[in-house]
């Protein structure tokens, strides 16, 4: 078992097995840092628990192949994904911390699929991001490429 | 109050892509598409540098692109940015293959676009002069373009191994041509076609002239004279071989479809031969 401790001070023992998924963990575990509770300073404790529930259903990915729980696993990540933006983005900052590969992959995957096709206004109001490009600094970009800024695809709703 | 509209700042702050350390926003842009990532990058300044990165357009260039370049005739610039290398190859179509084709990008996508030169086709009586000619043209991409003086078949193939494609990609096939003399090609439709490995997916018909470009009339000799002759509208040409050509409910021919030429915007014209599909070439050694 090894304990780990979010940035509000609180521990959670998660087994090897699992937590080696992360990079980070596993070579501190191989350099022999790993004897006692390892501080994760960046993240919180409701991150951390989503965190330990991917890594707990993604023990053993190979034998999942084996047994035919790919389906399962599938299901288990969509599932999983289904998130606020908030919590999401939280997700994908502590398995970039960590270094967990996969669950990298799998959440900037379903950031990219709500952004895909939305338009310049919905992607700010989705992600509450201020412009704060000049007039100038815009017609440049627009210029730059004017064929991705129109065709029916576009979709400007929020959700 | 003061306190309120702080708390609504941070608010409206806290959940934006761009507290995203840069290579998170950089990965999450790259899962998206060419199309997209330049439109976001109208979204705020942060976006904007990410939607630059080298990171994010590595993904949308092709994976063999090196190996293509490579063998490339046309002197290509270095490009400092990824980016600027995907929008050069979108827009200038480098020769390959020892000039038989040509390689682009398309811009929505990247995905690997080929074009098969003349040189590339398989032409019958292409060597001999009575039939075809040899050429270059300004307009051209290529060294040289066949011009057809006159054929009794008109018989045009090409092929392309499927493997340099781009996978999981639904292609389309075009000819394109344009007219000097439009003698022999308003009297019937044309049969084109595409196929994999031999196997023919996709046939349609079409009047590779333009129905602007069409006479209303054409002379043919009758007894020593010369006769006009009303041309039959395509509609009717169609009906008429359709008659000849196809037995009562030929189920493949019956689905095939009309297709009329498209001027593109470099002056030539073209028609699509069909559509086809590829998943992933792992079977093929």
């Amino acid at each position: 078992m090894v304990k780990l401790k979010s940035n509000d001070d609180k521990e959670f023992e998660v087994e090897e097995a699992a937590v080696i998924q992360s990079e980070m963990i596993k070579n501190m575990i191989e350099d022999g840092c790993a004897t006692s509770v390892i501080p994760l300073p960046n993240i919180d404790s409701k991150t951390l628990i989503k965190v330990i529930e991917y890594l707990n259903k993604h023990i053993n990915m190979g034998k999942a192949a084996e047994t035919g729980e790919e389906d399962d696993l599938k299901e288990f990540d969509e599932q999983f994904v289904n998130m606020g933006w908030e919590e999401l983005f939280d997700v994908i900052m502590a398995a970039n911390y960590l270094n967990i590969h996969e669950l990298m992959e799998l959440c900037c995957q379903s950031a990219a699929d709500r952004l895909k096709n939305k338009s310049v206004r919905a992607v700010r109001e989705m992600l509450k991001i201020t412009n704060d490009l000049t007039e100038e600094e815009e017609q440049e970009i627009i210029n730059d490429a004017p064929w991705a800024f129109e065709g029916p695809e576009i979709d400007d709703t929020v959700n | 109050m003061g306190n309120e509209r702080s708390k609504k700042v941070k608010k409206s702050n806290c959940n934006c892509l761009s507290l995203l350390p840069g290579d998170c926003a950089e990965k999450i842009l790259g899962f998206t598409s060419p199309v997209d990532v330049c439109r976001f990058s109208l979204v705020s300044k942060s976006l904007q540098s990410a939607a630059v990165s080298d990171s994010v357009w590595e993904k949308f260039l092709p994976s063999d692109l090196q190996s293509i370049i490579a063998t490339s005739l046309s002197p290509i610039p270095h490009f400092p940015l990824k980016k600027d290398l995907y929008v050069y190859l979108c827009h200038y179509p480098i020769l390959i293959d020892a000039g038989l084709k040509s390689f682009s990008l398309e811009k929505w996508t990247g995905k690997k676009c080929y074009f098969l030169g003349a040189r590339d086709l398989n032409l019958p009586w292409s060597d001999v002069a009575q039939y075809w000619n040899w050429i270059s043209r300004p307009d051209s991409r290529f060294p040289e373009v066949a011009k057809l003086n006159q054929v009794w078949v008109l018989d045009i193939q090409g092929t392309i191994r499927a493997g340099v494609l781009s996978p999981q990609t639904s292609y389309s096939a075009y000819l394109v041509y344009k007219f000097e003399d439009v003698y022999g090609f308003y009297h019937r439709p044309l049969v084109v076609s595409v196929g994999v490995s031999g196997f023919q997916l996709d046939q349609r018909i079409t009047f590779m002239l333009p129905v602007e470009r069409r006479p209303q009339q054409y002379y043919h000799i009758e007894d020593g004279n010369w006769e006009s002759v009303y041309l039959p509208s395509y509609p009717q040409q169609l009906l008429h071989w359709q008659r000849r050509h196809m037995q009562g409910n030929d189920a493949s021919l019956m689905q095939s479809f009309v297709q009329h030429p498209k001027l593109r915007d470099d002056g030539w014209l073209e028609v699509e031969l069909g559509e086809f599909f590829l998943l992933e070439m792992k079977m093929i050694a």
